[in-house]
């Protein structure tokens, strides 16, 4: 593999990453709140 | 766009993803709104399916005004439900009953609600299925990224490995090099040594030759040492000069060759790449600790929520077709859950993927401990209480059902007839609940808030038996609360004697808000025990006496007032108690208090 061919596929990891990392917290997101029926129990 | 387009979507991330990224953005932010207001929306979507009549629009309202009109309609549907029952009971000449009045229409009404009832549940799973389809597919399209990328990483850290053992070759032929450069250098200190012997005897042979043409100026060309000496001198300078070229080529080849190597080996550039992939696999793993942690959350959130996810699934896709058992229908599903999950790794809608998960038989003994303890606990309590009514109590709210249901299936009981026997059972138990519960919920809030405390589980179960069971039950309820209270036993039976009548009287539902309001308050002032607050009361309850009754309220009001703004309010409640038996006037509240007027000033001020 030449460098040139490894720096796009690091470069397309990163943007891979970056989607996951977008998505990770969107969950994150969802998880994180509270539910009424639970804050008032 | 449409929540169900999410799987198309998926698979059409690689051209559209910025579409896909807006819609799991919309998703998610349905999904937080839905789970934040799931109440109040949820009670308010099962009423309007009940009530077609409702004419509010709850999509305009503020929160505040969707809880307060929930509340208010509960109250009303209470209070339909009573009058309704207050119908059915028809008696002959003697008193006896012979049948139930309206009969048809009670059980219309009823049917009418079961339907509702079950058209709302179903619509509140379905919309739950959609959610929960929404979020697996988000999961799956993660789990599927992280194994790509890590896939990719494996692939880099191949490379890495490979030009790693080349890097070591070229620093062994490195090292080579350097050993035949030392050479090199002997070979080239050798020939600068021969060099420098060449100068020296050329020097001396010009010495020589100069001494010969100066013993013989003219003739000393045709002497024959002067010819040897200049012939040798001729030679050595030729020797210099190739010795001279040796030694730059020897040096230009020792260079070439290594700064050769050292260039192949800088262009490996591995110490730049390792730090590369050191990042990257620090990341993904943190991405991939996050996303476990998330599905793990997300897969209790929904327990949390009482929706089981297997339970889910088989509403919509399974429902049973005519000749056909509920045994076979529960076999097939067992049986295409277990293919589906052996095909695409999901168990209990939590994403799972081979290469991010532990085998199945770690799993079950790692995930979700304390949920799956607790659902054990659950019902094996249940099971192994041999009393029907001990059962009953221990659901204590409708939710247990839908719970425990997930808590079920969670946990994995496959037997059919085991679940069976919990379904049918936990069904009877909840209807009874049912009945029991919409009556009885509201006083207990009404209880709680009038002592400012939380009921324990003992005593709202004796506040159900209050409702609707023995006068022995009743003193029990006295006991309790009287101990746990700062009311004393005959302000908790005022209480209880007003919430009774309350109960059992025809108020409509204004009157009925007008009463929880304006008791509550007077209660929270400490003057249950007096006759005003008694007066009060009966206005609502019997509709008689109005004037006395309103009379009666000023009263209150002003002994409050005058209460308040003449006493320390760190005083006890007795103290109160014992200003109102005072029989103050009045007028005397006035001189405690300019803001008041009292009745008989206004009326003169009117007729005037």
């Amino acid at each position: 593999m030449t460098n040139e061919e490894l720096d796009k596929k690091i470069e397309k990891i990163k943007s891979d990453l970056k989607e996951i990392e977008y998505i990770n917290n969107k969950l994150d997101e969802v998880v994180n709140v509270k539910t009424k029926n639970k804050e008032e129990n | 766009m449409a929540i169900d387009g999410l799987s198309d979507l998926v698979n059409d991330f690689e051209s559209s993803s910025e579409i896909y990224n807006n819609d799991v953005e919309k998703i998610l932010e349905d999904l937080n709104n839905y789970v934040s207001d799931k109440s109040v929306e949820n009670f308010l979507d099962d009423y309007i399916e009940k009530y077609p009549f409702f004419n509010g629009d709850i999509s305009t309202m503020s929160v505040e005004d969707k809880e307060y009109t929930a509340r208010k309609l509960a109250f009303e549907e209470h209070d339909m439900e009573i009058r309704k029952e207050k119908k059915v009971d028809v008696k002959d000449k003697d008193g006896k009953v012979i049948g139930k009045k309206d009969a048809n229409e009670v059980e219309k009404f009823q049917q009418l609600l079961k339907e509702a009832r079950e058209k709302a549940e179903n619509k509140k799973k379905n919309y739950f299925n959609n959610k929960i389809e929404s979020a697996r597919n988000i999961q799956d399209y993660q789990a599927q990224k992280i194994e790509k990328v890590e896939n990719e990483l494996s692939e880099i850290k191949k490379e890495l490995d490979q030009r790693k053992d080349k890097d070591k070759k070229l620093s062994e032929e490195l090292k080579d090099i350097i050993e035949e450069n030392s050479e090199f250098d002997k070979k080239i200190q050798e020939a600068e040594k021969r060099i420098s012997e060449i100068k020296s005897k050329i020097f001396d042979n010009k010495s020589k030759i100069e001494k010969i043409k100066a013993d013989d100026p003219t003739g000393y060309k045709k002497n024959a040492e002067y010819k040897n000496l200049m012939a040798e001198n001729r030679e050595l300078k030729k020797e210099s000069k190739e010795l001279k070229d040796n030694i730059d080529e020897y040096k230009e080849q020792k260079e070439n060759r290594k700064t050769e190597i050292e260039k192949e080996k800088a262009d490996l550039k591995i110490e730049e790449y390792t730090d590369e992939f050191t990042v990257l696999s620090d990341t993904i793993r943190e991405a991939k600790d996050k996303y476990k942690e998330n599905a793990s959350k997300l897969q209790e959130k929904f327990s949390e929520l009482g929706i089981n996810l297997e339970e889910q699934s088989k509403i919509n896709e399974n429902t049973p077709e005519e000749g056909e058992t509920t045994k076979d229908t529960d076999d097939n599903k067992s049986n295409e859950k277990e293919k589906k999950n052996e095909k695409s790794g999901t168990s209990n809608g939590t994403v799972t993927n081979s290469k991010l998960e532990e085998p199945e038989s770690e799993k079950a003994l790692t995930t979700m401990p304390s949920e799956r303890q607790c659902a054990l606990n659950k019902i094996s309590q249940y099971i192994e209480n041999p009393d029907p009514m001990e059962r009953l109590d221990r659901l204590s709210h409708t939710d247990d059902y839908e719970n425990l249901m997930s808590a079920m299936n969670n946990i994995g009981i496959r037997d059919y007839a085991q679940r069976k026997e919990l379904k049918q059972a936990l069904a009877e138990n909840t209807k009874v609940l049912n009945d029991n519960m919409q009556e009885t919920a509201y006083y207990i809030a009404m209880l709680e808030d009038v002592l400012g405390t939380k009921l324990s589980k003992s005593q709202k179960d004796l506040c159900k038996n209050m409702f609707n069971t023995t006068a022995d039950n009743k003193g029990r309820v006295n006991n309790i609360l009287s101990g746990t209270s700062k009311f004393s036993k005959s302000d908790i039976s005022e209480m209880k004697n007003i919430i009774n009548q309350v109960k059992d009287a025809n108020l409509s539902p204004e009157q009925r808000e007008d009463f929880e309001n304006n008791f509550m308050k007077y209660v929270k002032m400490g003057s249950l025990n007096s006759q005003v607050t008694k007066n009060f009361a009966s206005r609502f309850l019997y509709n008689k006496a109005p004037t006395k009754a309103a009379r009666a309220e000023r009263q209150l009001e002003s002994s409050i007032l005058a209460y308040s703004n003449s006493k320390d309010k760190s005083q006890d409640k007795s103290s109160f108690f014992d200003y109102l038996r005072s029989g103050k006037s009045d007028e005397k509240y006035a001189s405690l208090n300019p803001e008041y007027t009292s009745p008989r000033t206004k009326k003169v001020e009117k007729t005037r």
